[in-house]
């Protein structure tokens, strides 16, 4: 027998319940979270008391950047390509995977800075060409807010019924429900253009994240260190970012259903199918890093050996490259290839969580040496391996506060607008009906054409 | 013109609603359903209407494009300089920015469309239900006069409606 379905008020009164309520623990947490984030500021205060000439003190504050911009803007894709294959599993993670999209705030801050610190396109190799006017700088930080804004845009359209029952059901309180809803009332042509707006957002956003990922790598990494060309580079980060992409889903799912109790919404399925898409993005981590090593490893030349060998891999940081790699691949195979495992909870968030300490060592490996690097980029080659440091303590604050920040910031997101998608989660209902077939019953699933 | 709303429980009872309203005399653009999720179009009979969405990104990403052209293309001929021997108007660097300029011109004029085509600034104080938000339906009857809201009247409430509302 399946379990039965919920109601639409049911699932209502659950959401509501928990978008409008309060608790000590939540307020403990932003005031947690925040404090930590003002110690981030503190060690960022630091490192601009050194100034901005010299690119090597901020290598860590560049990692923290791209694994945050690799993370907070991945996310939200993970709703959009379930909804282009008209799954119907999916409502109850849209909000943990588009809420991440408020991260994009705190990105934009922290690549501000960055646009000081990395010489324009006229002094390195890049794909500008020589370009006379505003390149690289220009031109990547309209990238980053054109992301950032395609972030949001797809985060408000989808919410839109919801910040609209929300400020129904607080009698016109809730603040940021009132400012955002407009007049939505769910008229029929109402929800025809927020479905197309959503497939024309999410469609955007995809294309915009992949090539915007490629250009900050081909600008803020593999440009500032001499003789390093590798056409496989801009396609590894891009892939790091789709595995952060389920890996974060994943695990915000994870906290959403165990400190708002949504055990009933938020089931294995979720966990599960997801958990399939993660596996194979791990795969192809694999993958993609192996044809890049493999290439240069065969080859030999030496301006691609002391980087993709020397300094990426199996040279001075060996010991960063093999908790990356294992991390990213190893474990999550090892675990995830055991059907018991993958279709449970705990397997996937373990694996989540593994991938997401993997691919934030991974932007170090990226980002530190790119940023320590103090030849110039115009050399034919990279004349010895870069050593990644210990990061310092002004390092070691600007990471956990900018890590602080982007959660303090998913978390009061997740309060305002319910951890769930209400209107999501009652259509799933609406077009669901658990019916007999022959002696078994089964969920039926319509799918309107 | 007043308006009548009733309020369903159920989506069965809606959609025979809707089928009563009709024989009555009313069109399938005469009254308006208000849900809390999306049903498949027509499930109520009703006419959802024409929207003009597509245009919008498309309209948006020809703009953006355009700009995006005009900036690579003008700069690259204001400073003629010869990069490697590639050519002036050297294909690569300037499709990253045409590429930028079309997505964020897709991007701006998407969000247009999506504010435009809902009507969100509505400013009319048109019928509504908070329980709508938990799953009722609100068949909302836009009549001419008021004979017409008060066939509008009996017929929801004849169909099963919990309450019948009326605005002038």
């Amino acid at each position: 027998m399946l379990e039965p379905l919920p109601t639409p008020a049911e699932i209502a009164r659950d959401t509501f319940s928990r978008a409008l309520g309060s608790s000590n623990a939540y307020r403990l947490t932003l005031l947690v979270l925040f404090v930590l984030f003002v110690g981030g500021v503190v060690g960022f205060a630091i490192r601009l008391g050194s100034g901005l000439e010299d690119r090597g003190p901020w290598a860590y504050y560049a990692a923290v950047f791209g694994f945050l911009f690799t993370v907070g803007q991945a996310a939200p894709m993970v709703s959009f390509v379930p909804r282009l294959a008209r799954a119907r599993w999916h409502g109850s993670l849209v909000r943990a995977s588009q809420v991440v999209a408020v991260a994009g705030l705190l990105n934009v801050l922290l690549f501000l800075p960055l646009i000081w610190l990395v010489p324009s396109s006229a002094v390195r190799t890049t794909i500008w060409f020589d370009w006379p006017w505003g390149a690289p700088h220009f031109y990547d930080t309209i990238f980053v807010l054109m992301l950032v804004v395609n972030g949001f845009a797809f985060l408000w359209v989808q919410a839109l019924p919801d910040l609209a029952s929300l400020r129904v059901q607080s009698g016109g309180t809730h603040r940021v429900a009132r400012l955002l809803s407009g007049s939505f009332i769910g008229t029929p042509k109402q929800w025809k253009v927020q479905r197309i707006g959503l497939a024309v957002l999410g469609g955007c956003y995809v294309m915009n994240f992949i090539f915007v990922q490629s250009i900050i790598s081909l600008d803020y990494v593999m440009t500032l260190i001499p003789g390093w060309k590798s056409s496989m580079f801009p396609a590894f980060y891009s892939i790091n970012g789709l595995l952060a992409a389920t890996a974060m889903t994943i695990v915000v799912m994870a906290v959403i259903r165990r400190f708002y109790g949504l055990q009933a919404y938020i089931t294995v399925d979720q966990f599960w199918n997801v958990a399939k898409i993660m596996l194979a993005l791990n795969l192809a981590w694999a993958y993609h890093w192996w044809s890049d090593f493999l290439t240069s490893w065969y080859g030999r030349v030496p301006r691609e050996t002391v980087v993709i060998i020397g300094t990426r891999s199996f040279g001075e940081n060996t010991w960063l490259f093999v908790a990356a790699f294992v991390c990213c691949f190893v474990l999550p195979l090892l675990i995830l290839m055991w059907n018991p495992w993958r279709k449970s909870v705990a397997g996937p968030t373990v694996v989540a969580v593994l991938s997401l300490i993997g691919i934030f060592i991974q932007r170090i490996i990226d980002y530190v040496p790119a940023f320590l690097n103090t030849q110039d980029p115009l050399d034919h080659e990279l004349h010895e391996a870069i050593a990644i440091p210990w990061p310092g303590l002004p390092d070691v604050l600007i990471i956990v506060g900018g890590l602080a920040g982007a959660v303090f910031l998913v978390t009061w997101a997740v309060k305002c607008l319910g951890p769930l998608s209400n209107w999501e989660m009652q259509e799933c209902v609406i077009l669901r009906r658990n019916e007999k077939f022959l002696n078994a019953e089964v969920p039926y699933v319509i799918k309107p054409q | 013109m007043p308006s009548v709303m009733g309020l369903f429980q159920s989506a069965d009872t809606a959609a025979a609603a809707a089928d009563r309203l009709q024989a009555s005399g009313f069109g399938p653009t005469d009254y308006e359903v208000l849900t809390g999720a999306p049903y498949p179009e027509g499930a109520f009979g009703e006419d959802s209407g024409d929207h003009r969405l597509f245009i919008f990104p498309l309209g948006g990403a020809m703009i953006g494009f355009a700009v995006g052209l005009m900036v690579t293309a003008g700069t690259q001929l204001s400073y003629p300089l010869v990069t490697a021997g590639k050519p002036i108007l050297g294909i690569p660097p300037m499709f990253i920015i045409m590429y930028e300029g079309t997505m964020l011109g897709a991007l701006i004029f998407t969000i247009m469309g999506v504010i435009f085509e809902s009507r969100l600034p509505n400013l009319t104080n048109d019928l509504y239900d908070a329980r709508i938000t938990e799953g009722y339906i609100g068949l909302v009857v836009r009549c001419e006069d008021n004979t017409q809201a008060e066939t509008a009247q009996t017929t929801l409430a004849e169909a099963g409606a919990e309450e019948v509302k009326q605005q002038d």
